[in-house]
Parts: C-alpha cells; structure tokens; sequence
C-alpha cells in the first residue's frame, strides 16, 4: 500500500473537524453557562446591596462577593486556556498518529518494519 | 469585551506551546486521576448536603446543628486540593509556562496560582474553601438571609462545576 499525501490530509482533517469541533463546543458551553451564573449573581448582589442598606448591616460581605465576580470571571478564563491546551494535545496526537499509521502501512507493504511514533 | 480581551490572551499559551512542539506525540495536561475525580465528586456532594442543611436552618441559633457539616466539607474541599496540587504538571507546559513568565508573556490571569492556565482546579478549590468558610463564619455571627443563602450557592456552584467539568475533560 503506497502512501498517500492526499489521503492522509483529508483525514486529518476530517478528525480536526469531528473532535477539535466536540472540544471547542464544549468550551462554548462551559463559557455560555457560567457568564449566565456571573451575570445571576451581579443581580444578586445588587439586591443584598439594596437589602444591606436598608438593614444598615453586611458591607464587608457586599465586597466579598463583588470581588468574588472578578475571581470567578478568572477562573473561567483560567479554565478555557486549560482546555484549549488539552484540545490543542488530542488534535496534535491524532494528526500524528495518522501520519504515522499512514506511513507504517506503506513500509509494511514494501516489506519493511514500520516506525515507532516518537514521544 | 474584557472578559474576550483576558480570554485572547489566554490562547497565547497553548499556541506557543503547539508552536514549541516537533512531529512527535505530546502531553500537555496532566493525567486524568481516578482518585482525585472521585474526591472531587464527594466535595462536590458534600457542599450540596451543606447548602441544604444551612437552608434548613439558617439562623446564627442553628448554626451549632451546622457546624459539623461545614467541618466536613470544609475538609474535604482542602484535602481534595492538596491531592490535585501535588497532580505532576507535564514537563513540556512547565517548561513552556516558566519560558513565557520569564520573557514577560505569561497572561496576568494566569499567574495568579502556578500552572493555573494549565490545571485550574487547585486555584478554584482553595477559593472553594474560602467561601464556604466566609458562609461558615457569616452564619455562625448573625445567620443567613435568604438571599445570602441564594449567593453563596450560586458562588460554590459555579466554581465547583468549573472544576468538575476540567477533571473529566482529563479523561481522554
């Protein structure tokens, strides 16, 4: 079996297409889900201001959960470059593991022993 | 716009660590970990109970009948912490973290807990621990309003699920 460049481009990017796109869509959700949340407790927070007033009490804690947002929104950004990178590993390893099938077949159809996938 | 502006910045990780990469398979994340999933889980159903029973009972009179749930989740968030920070960082993005830190690249957000933009979840569950210690204390001085009660959960929630959804990404 002869290598094939074109082929092997196509279904590369074939599993580009099905598994980066899985990947990134389950980041577009994590995104859409917890800016929801951040914006819920922006109004939340609002109303313990209004209620702090009124009562005269509970400003420390009206700051902590304001500097809280910002932790959050933090920690989602944290999270999305997290699993970029780990979007970015599985699509690079499939992309060399079929090269690399791609060319064992083809050495092994001339009769020669294939190569091991560097790591 | 911020928040798409920090994002960007972000991505500039993963691309110059792709772009560092020869034609070879690579780790850039850590490993999944059955143990540190299944810990996660119980400080995630920990916190739930406690939410629960806060609500049942969310006057400084009831904090007493409290206390032990806030211990124990309390606890379990800060045990499960440790297990995740002492996780190996895959020596490619340590390396590549400390190459961007030192030439001034690393984003601001991820620098505020070492390997954040690679492993976020020490950095979450260690806020984790702070909140549910701020309940603790606010509920233990004057009780909890209903609304507090609703922020707090909102709080925890949004964090704990953040983590949840990291870990099992990990299992690939």
């Amino acid at each position: 079996m002869a290598f094939d460049p074109e082929s092997v481009t196509a279904e590369i990017a074939g599993t580009l297409r099905v598994q980066a796109g899985a990947d990134f869509q389950r980041i577009r959700q994590i995104v859409g889900t917890h800016a929801a949340s951040i914006a819920a407790q922006a109004e939340l927070l609002v109303q313990s201001r209004i209620e702090s007033a009124a009562a005269g009490t509970g400003s420390v804690l009206d700051e902590f959960f304001a500097d809280q947002l910002k932790v959050q929104v933090r920690h989602l950004a944290q999270t999305v470059a997290a699993m970029t990178v780990l979007t970015l590993e599985k699509a690079w390893n499939a992309m060399v593991g079929i090269v690399w099938t791609a060319m064992n077949a083809a050495l092994s159809g001339a009769g020669l022993p294939g190569l091991p996938i560097p790591h | 716009m911020h928040f798409i502006r920090r994002a960007g910045r972000c991505l500039a990780l993963p691309l110059i660590l792709i772009a560092a990469l020869a034609g070879c398979t690579v780790q850039l994340s850590p490993d999944f970990d059955q143990r540190i999933a299944d810990d996660l889980g119980a400080a995630n159903e920990q916190v739930h109970v406690l939410l629960e029973t806060a609500a049942a009972a969310p006057s400084a009179a009831g904090y007493p009948g409290t206390a032990g749930t806030y211990a124990a989740a309390i606890g379990k968030v800060r045990a499960t912490a440790l297990l995740v920070r002492v996780r190996p960082v895959p020596q490619l993005s340590a390396r590549g973290q400390e190459t961007l830190r030192a030439r001034g690249l690393l984003p601001p957000v991820c620098d505020d807990t070492p390997g954040a933009c690679i492993a976020p979840t020490p950095g979450i569950l260690d806020n984790v621990a702070k909140v549910l210690e701020t309940m603790r204390d606010t509920h233990r001085a004057g009780g909890l309003t209903d609304t507090r009660i609703l922020q707090f959960a909102a709080l925890l929630e949004n964090e704990l699920s953040l983590a949840v959804a990291f870990e099992t990404a990990l299992e690939r």
